[in-house]
């Protein structure tokens, strides 16, 4: 029998039932997920050179005039970004703050004050226009771990006085906080366990540590204020930190994986996916501290986790596509993630501020021409403060990709030789990507990974791989530009025979 | 801060937000509504209502006094329950 030319795609990755079907692959890695094609995954670069060391917050928030400003948080102070700068904006009296180790800020823009959390001060608020210190925001609210416009409200949750209780603010009021008046109040919830946040907008979802409710204002109602409704039951969200909402379409962690919930509908969206896998690889010790990232620009939302308990900080992605319900990873380490937004930029050429290269350093990089976006900023996207404490957006040179073919059976009942595998990718200039086969001879053996082969000056990676069963893993190396990486074209026959 | 009547009478003495300050000092009338908290609605019963007041030379007049009281009470119940609970 001739040697055969068989296009493969990259399958889509179902580590959770890939062993045994043989549509789907088992390992993906840095990459996210297209229609029909596997993209390049960003490393972080970072846009300043100030450290912001043992970082445990990042925000952006708007002005009035429309300017984006960039917040960050330690476990004692908080920062506005400014001119390369970090400039310490923390509270004046009341000394320094105490976020418990692993915690984060949680923050929250209601108009033109800016609202930060965590479970061991005070609320703090700032004026966006013209604050220059945080303080503590007016009214005694509670101190609370999460914090989250609804509607008018602005609701308080993760309270350590009392778990099971959230607390909202007057209408319009976020320095209202008299329970009973001007529509604030608390709603206590006997069962499903310590409420680990709210989420949403003008509907909420209150999300337990064992339920999901829904939170609907009654407009007019001055007696009960929100209507609660269960919508899930011994389910809940496992991380104070995990849940995030697009629109009305609630995602979070739970205990046993990842769901979905639009209105009174839940879905599953990693059972037989990405459930498995990812309570078999990831720290189960630190899960509470699990960060859901929506993006803004992007239909992508994005758990970030601790890979394992040796991790220093966060540096593992599980990342779904709610356009295509395809998932990958990543791992990428941060201190600490954040939807964040670009910095304007300005026609000063001092150098000091972020993409004055642009214009100090013609002709290249190019500058920009003066409709650009660039000098209005805002442009939304995942930011981070990077290990080394430096603030970073997810735009960097492209991470090393590995993706993977569902497993084959070339030759049904017959041992096949592959000869030589061709990438269906787009990466330039790869000197040291490699293919490389796994093999095994039947569906109980474990696999065997063959050495990876690099690619020769054809476009092809000579294999020469005997089995009965195969797949093929690509290998992009770091910082190789790329942007799609469809599968692999192999040249197999029936072994034994003579092509 | 202390509340008074169209005569001149403190019937009432409980904070308000910040922001409802402000607007006071500016002038404006300002509307407070209340509800017994739902966490005491079985222990007080249910009281709403609501009233406005308004700054009039250094003093907050209410412009219904009988609603202010029933406020000024709600809110010692609402006290006295969490101090009890």
């Amino acid at each position: 029998m001739p040697a055969q030319k068989l296009p493969i795609e990259f399958s889509e990755w179902r580590p959770d039932i890939a062993e045994l079907d043989t549509k789907f692959a088992s390992e993906v890695e840095n990459v996210f997920a297209g229609v029909n094609s596997y993209l390049p995954f960003p490393s972080l670069l970072p846009i300043g050179t100030a450290p912001l060391p043992d970082a445990c917050g990042l925000y952006s928030a708007r002005s009035s005039s429309g300017e984006w400003k960039i917040y960050g948080g330690t476990p004692t102070k908080l920062y506005t970004w400014s001119l390369n700068a970090w400039v310490d904006i923390s509270r004046t009296t009341g000394g320094a703050y105490n976020v418990s180790p692993g915690d984060l800020w949680m923050w929250e823009q209601s108009g033109q004050k800016l609202v930060a959390v965590q479970q061991n001060d005070n609320p703090q608020v700032i004026d966006i226009d013209t604050g220059t210190h945080f303080a503590d925001l007016a009214g005694s609210p509670p101190k609370a771990t999460n914090v989250k416009q609804i509607g008018d409200f602005l609701v308080l949750s993760g309270l350590p006085s009392n778990k099971r209780i959230i607390h909202w603010s007057a209408v319009n009021d976020i320095t209202g906080w008299i329970i009973g008046t001007n529509l604030s109040d608390m709603q206590e919830f006997p069962d499903g366990g310590p409420v680990q946040g709210v989420a949403g907008g003008e509907m909420g979802y209150v999300l337990q540590d064992r339920a999901v409710r829904t939170m609907q204002f009654l407009p007019g109602d001055t007696t009960y204020i929100f209507n609660f409704s269960r919508i899930l039951d011994d389910r809940g969200c496992i991380s104070k930190y995990g849940y995030d909402s697009i629109g009305a379409v609630l995602y979070f962690a739970s205990e046993d994986g990842f769901y979905s919930i639009t209105g009174q509908q839940v879905t599953p969206i990693g059972v037989d996916k990405v459930n498995d896998w990812w309570l078999a690889n990831t720290d189960v010790t630190r899960r509470n501290f699990i960060h859901c990232i929506a993006g803004v620009n992007k239909p992508r939302i994005v758990w970030v986790m601790h890979n394992s308990s040796a991790s220093h900080t966060y540096d593992r992605e599980m990342i779904f596509d709610w356009s295509n319900s395809r998932w990958t990873k990543a791992a990428v380490a941060a201190l600490v993630f954040g939807s964040i937004a670009s910095l304007n930029l300005d026609l000063d050429t001092d150098g000091a501020e972020v993409n004055d290269v642009h214009l100090d350093t013609p002709p290249l990089p190019a500058a920009m021409s003066l409709d650009s976006f660039a000098y209005v900023g805002g442009r939304p996207f995942i930011g981070a403060i990077d290990p080394d404490g430096l603030l970073s957006s997810l735009q960097g040179p492209n991470m090393p990709a590995t993706m993977e073919t569902a497993e084959v059976h070339l030759n049904p009942g017959m041992r096949s030789f592959v000869s030589d595998a061709y990438p269906l990718d787009d990466a330039r200039d790869d000197a040291t990507g490699t293919v490389a086969a796994g093999t095994r001879e039947r569906l109980q053996d474990g696999i065997v990974w063959e050495p990876p082969v690099m690619l020769e000056i054809t476009g092809s990676a000579a294999l020469y791989s005997s089995s009965r069963l195969h797949r093929f893993r690509r290998f992009i190396p770091r910082a190789t530009v790329w942007t799609h990486a469809q599968g692999v074209v192999i040249e197999a026959q029936q072994d034994g025979t003579v092509a | 801060m202390q509340v008074f009547d169209r005569d001149g009478n403190e019937i009432a003495d409980f904070d308000i937000s910040e922001k409802q300050q402000k607007l006071l000092e500016l002038g404006e009338e300002i509307v407070v509504l209340f509800h017994t908290p739902q966490l005491f609605r079985g222990l007080l019963g249910e009281r709403s209502g609501s009233f406005m007041l308004r700054k009039i030379g250094a003093r907050i007049i209410a412009m219904d006094d009988g609603s202010v009281r029933k406020y000024a009470d709600m809110l010692r119940a609402v006290k006295q329950a969490r101090e009890n609970a």
